[in-house]
């Protein structure tokens, strides 16, 4: 069950990225875009990180895409002139698939680095992994340094904002 | 609990997949908002791993992580949106061939 | 608190003030620039005046070493390289200190009404300040490096008040010409101080005389080297022949600068050099004639300059020159105490006469012809009085302070040729010296009476009758030129001789520095009393000559007029206007053959041929056709930035994972 909805999934997943890719109207590539990464949350709960996927919800779906409709309504945007044929859509993809293949095949060589060092891949994982609880208490005591520097970040992001977008510099 | 029955290379392709339909939006599509989008596509792509093998090697510190680049990412979509809205207003469009202030006789 | 913590005040105080009058001094009132610009340098001169009382009034067991000092600690410390951050105050720099910050404040005092209008006096009052800090520095240094320092530093500020109205072309050039021909000089001052560095591996004044008496018989080669390329910096910065032509160009400076700078205190710092190194020129009595020899040409030849100028403060800056000719034929007998005695006294006389043209030029509205003056004393009764007092001063008027440091010199000169002397060792030397020496003070009386009655007397206004009714007198200007003038008056019965009844004072304050006068042997109290009497009859007799021929009440005659108006004249009167045509010598032989080799041999052969032609064709065209090939990449677009960019991560992930 879990398998077939994995697949199911990652299927929905690259459908809306491409859907991002080849859409003229950006309204439509946002909606797009929604269906892309609420998929993905989907995959995320399936790899045993709750807490991930609710924050990709919220944060996403409920944040990030909302802040890009708003701008396409506000700037009223329809899509330059997006030079696009069946033939050049088709070679894209068929490059996508190629190296997707072709670089997962490249790092899964047995003797590369990137897989080997490490900890030894587990048969099981403990009762509360990938809870709040378990995220939370690794956020408050491990990274509760960068978590505070994070907090810095966003407010300067939002006064960054707030001047670039203002009328008059 | 045990780990989700599918190889990990599947995973890897999925997202080696995700990121390279991101890259060839910033890279192919004309309006700066999609590039933006695009942009999403890729972190998203890097979060995918994190979790993968945050799951395979039975450690949370990966989710974490992901975490943490989910705020950034929200910082950047604002600032990004910020700098499109700043830009349009100046020069009322969003289409990156007609953005060409780096080249030195405009 | 001790006193020397007091000490880095003095230093940092004007440094303060030059900063903040520099960076925020063009948004604030003036009257609050005045403030910052004054107060460091009145509180300087308090705290000068307190050290120079520790240090004169010390017990006599200690009077011999004390020194208020304070360390900064090590400045540089390179393989056997030592160089100290310390700074030190002894008897010759406490009085240094002294006419540095008292004269200095008061000619600040004096620049808030002179500059007062001017748009950029906060600029004005950085320089300055900056000046005083340096000054200071090079007075206070403890080693030779810290001294090139505040040399240096002198030297920058000198160079940007000079220029200070550099919107006219004259005046930055003349800022150039001060600045260029300095560095001349100061190329000596680097190699005298690196010869006495390799030859005794330290820069320290109190540790250099012990080293230079280890080396024995090779010390005197060392030292007449070294000697002789320190005298040719202070030739540059004391400006003497052949170094002085940038002095007079230097009048483009605002007045007060020409008082301060380029009369009481920068262009003696090579006299304060020789003092400091008095061990050094005595151990080589070669070195000490040149010096003498060199001074006392200077004292004649720039007192010829001075008899035909017509500019006022031109005349004043010859006089300078001829003057500081005098302190260098006194320190080059070796009567090191008599010629700084005369820097004392100089500082203050000429300082006044300075800032007496000042108040002259700014009442008229920037008049400085003395043709067109005349009559003034009836409009400015205290520069008057106080011009005529320094005048009194300057030509060695008995009781006068120029009197008793001009007379000393003079002495000296002469009797460093008799048994015992320390030039006994070039006879005949010293009475070509007195005779130089007096010739130059006759022709100083002649010329000083010349400007004086020119200006103040002779009769009525010759220029515009409405400039003369509105001529007024400032209070500050006044109080400054009173207390010069009282200087002027007063200083010279520091340093009575004992002819006189008097005991050589100041000779005696600094002999634990500069050693004590030299004395002939045998009894010259006959001698002494003649040369005096005779130089006096000379410069009365100049003085009785210029009031003849320019009058006080009357006019001069229509003759004399006649003479005055149409300079330059014929003859010798035209080539004394001239000033000997030394500008336009040093243009034909030094300035035109250095442009000239410039163009033929740098412009001409490096620049266009090998640079325009050679260069470019083996690297720059080869260049632009590579330019060609990349320039795809740069086509202003985004998206190509881009995929350049993803091409190049993409090529290394491949690198990374097939190797």
């Amino acid at each position: 069950m879990d398998v077939f909805v994995f697949y199911a999934a990652a299927a929905i997943t690259l459908l809306g990225a491409s859907m991002v890719l080849v859409l003229a109207n950006p309204l439509r590539a946002a909606m797009a875009l929604i269906l892309s990464l609420g998929a993905l949350s989907v995959i995320y709960v399936l790899l045993h990180a709750q807490f991930v996927a609710v924050m990709q919800l919220l944060v996403y779906a409920g944040a990030i895409i909302v802040l890009f409709v708003f701008v396409i309504m506000l700037l009223n945007l329809e899509d330059p002139k997006t030079r696009r044929s069946w033939p050049w859509v088709a070679g894209v993809f068929t490059i996508i698939g190629g190296l997707s293949y072709g670089l997962a095949r490249g790092l899964m060589v047995d003797d590369n680095q990137f897989i080997t060092s490490g900890p030894p891949h587990v048969n099981a994982l403990s009762k509360d992994y990938g809870t709040v609880e378990q995220v939370g208490r690794e956020i408050m005591t491990t990274f509760v340094l960068p978590f505070e520097m994070l907090s810095v970040l966003l407010l300067v992001a939002v006064v960054g904002a707030v001047v670039i977008s203002k009328k008059r510099l | 609990m045990v780990p989700i029955g599918v190889p990990v290379e599947h995973v890897i392709a999925l997202a080696v997949a995700l990121f390279v339909i991101g890259v060839l939006g910033v890279l192919l599509r004309k309006s700066v908002i999609v590039m933006l989008m695009s942009v999403e596509l890729m972190l998203n792509a890097a979060n995918l791993l994190f979790v993968v093998f945050a799951e395979r090697w039975g450690v949370a510190r990966g989710q974490t992580i992901s975490f943490f680049v989910m705020a950034v990412a929200a910082a950047e979509a604002a600032v990004g949106l910020a700098i499109l809205i700043g830009v349009f207003r100046t020069h009322n469009t969003t289409d990156v061939d007609e953005l060409r202030d780096l080249l030195e006789q405009s | 608190m001790q006193l020397n913590e007091w000490l880095p005040w003095l230093l940092l105080l004007p440094l303060a003030g030059s900063f903040f009058n520099g960076v925020l001094g063009a948004r604030l009132p003036k009257g609050l620039v005045f403030f910052v610009a004054c107060m460091p340098i009145i509180v300087g001169a308090g705290i000068s005046a307190t050290m120079a009382y520790t240090i004169f009034t010390a017990p006599e067991v200690d009077k011999a070493a004390i020194r208020i000092v304070y360390d900064f600690g090590t400045w540089i410390s390179a393989g056997n390289l030592e160089v100290s951050g310390r700074i030190a105050v002894d008897q010759l720099s406490a009085i240094m200190i002294c006419v540095i910050t008292g004269i200095g404040s008061l000619i600040h005092l004096y620049s808030t009404e002179y500059m007062g209008d001017d748009p950029s006096v906060h600029r004005y009052f950085s320089y300055l300040n900056l000046f005083v800090f340096s000054m200071l520095l090079l007075v206070l240094g403890d080693n030779m490096v810290l001294m090139f320092v505040g040399w240096e530093g002198v030297g920058l500020c000198s160079y940007l008040l000079i220029g200070f109205w550099f919107s006219d072309d004259a005046n930055a050039s003349a800022g150039k010409k001060a600045f260029i021909v300095n560095r001349v000089g100061d190329f000596g001052v680097i190699i005298g101080t690196l010869t006495l560095f390799f030859a005794l591996g330290t820069m320290d004044f109190a540790t250099m005389p012990g080293k230079l008496q280890a080396l024995g018989a090779a010390g005197g080669t060392v030292a007449l080297i070294a000697a002789l390329f320190l005298f040719l910096g202070a030739t540059g910065k004391s400006a003497q022949i052949p170094l002085f032509i940038w002095l007079p160009d230097a009048m483009a400076g605002p007045t007060p600068v020409s008082a301060l700078i380029h009369a009481a205190t920068m262009v003696t710092a090579g006299i304060y050099m020789i003092c400091r190194l008095s061990w050094l020129y005595t151990a080589a009595p070669a070195a000490l004639a040149v010096v003498a020899i060199v001074g006392a040409l200077t004292a004649l030849f720039a007192a010829t300059m001075g008899l035909m100028q017509t500019d006022i403060k031109k005349v004043l800056a010859y006089s300078t020159v001829s003057q500081l000719g005098f302190m260098f034929l006194g320190v080059g007998v070796g009567a090191f105490s008599a010629g700084f005695f005369h820097v004392f006294t100089h500082a203050f006389f000429k300082a006044c006469l300075f800032l007496g043209s000042g108040a002259v030029i700014y009442a008229l509205h920037h008049e400085q012809d003395i043709r067109k003056m005349g009559g003034l004393w009836k409009k400015l009764p205290i520069t008057t009085w106080t011009f005529v007092v320094s005048t009194f001063a300057i030509m060695g008027f008995p009781g006068f302070s120029g009197f008793f440091s001009k007379d000393e010199i003079m002495w000296q000169a002469f009797q460093s040729g008799l048994d015992g002397g320390k030039l006994a060792a070039f006879p005949g030397l010293n009475y070509l010296l007195f005779a130089l020496a007096l010739a130059a003070a006759t022709l100083t009386s002649f010329y000083m009476w010349r400007v004086t009655l020119l200006t103040f007397f002779s009769g009525k206004y010759r220029g515009d009758q409405h400039t003369f009714e509105h001529a007024k007198e400032m209070p500050l200007m006044s109080l400054a030129l009173i207390v010069l003038g009282l200087g002027a008056l007063l200083t010279g019965f520091l340093n009575v001789p004992h002819i006189l009844g008097g005991h050589l004072m100041l000779a005696q304050l600094l002999s634990p520095v500069v050693g004590a006068l030299p004395e002939a042997h045998g009894d010259h109290h006959a001698l002494e009393i003649g040369l005096m009497a005779a130089t006096l009859v000379c410069s009365l007799g100049s003085m009785v000559l210029a009031i003849r021929l320019f009058g006080i009440k009357q006019e001069p005659t229509q003759k004399q007029m006649t003479l005055l108006q149409t300079l330059p004249g014929r003859g010798f009167v035209k080539v004394l206007y001239n000033k000997w045509y030394v500008d336009e010598a040093y243009e034909k032989v030094i300035v035109k053959p250095i442009e000239r080799t410039s163009y033929v041999f740098f412009y001409k052969l490096v620049d266009q041929f090998l640079i325009d032609k050679v260069m470019i064709g083996i690297f720059a065209v080869p260049a632009k056709y590579g330019g060609y090939l990349v320039r795809w990449i740069q086509n202003g677009s985004l998206q190509r930035y881009a995929t350049v960019f993803a091409f190049g991560a993409a090529a290394i992930v491949v690198w990374v994972v097939l190797r």
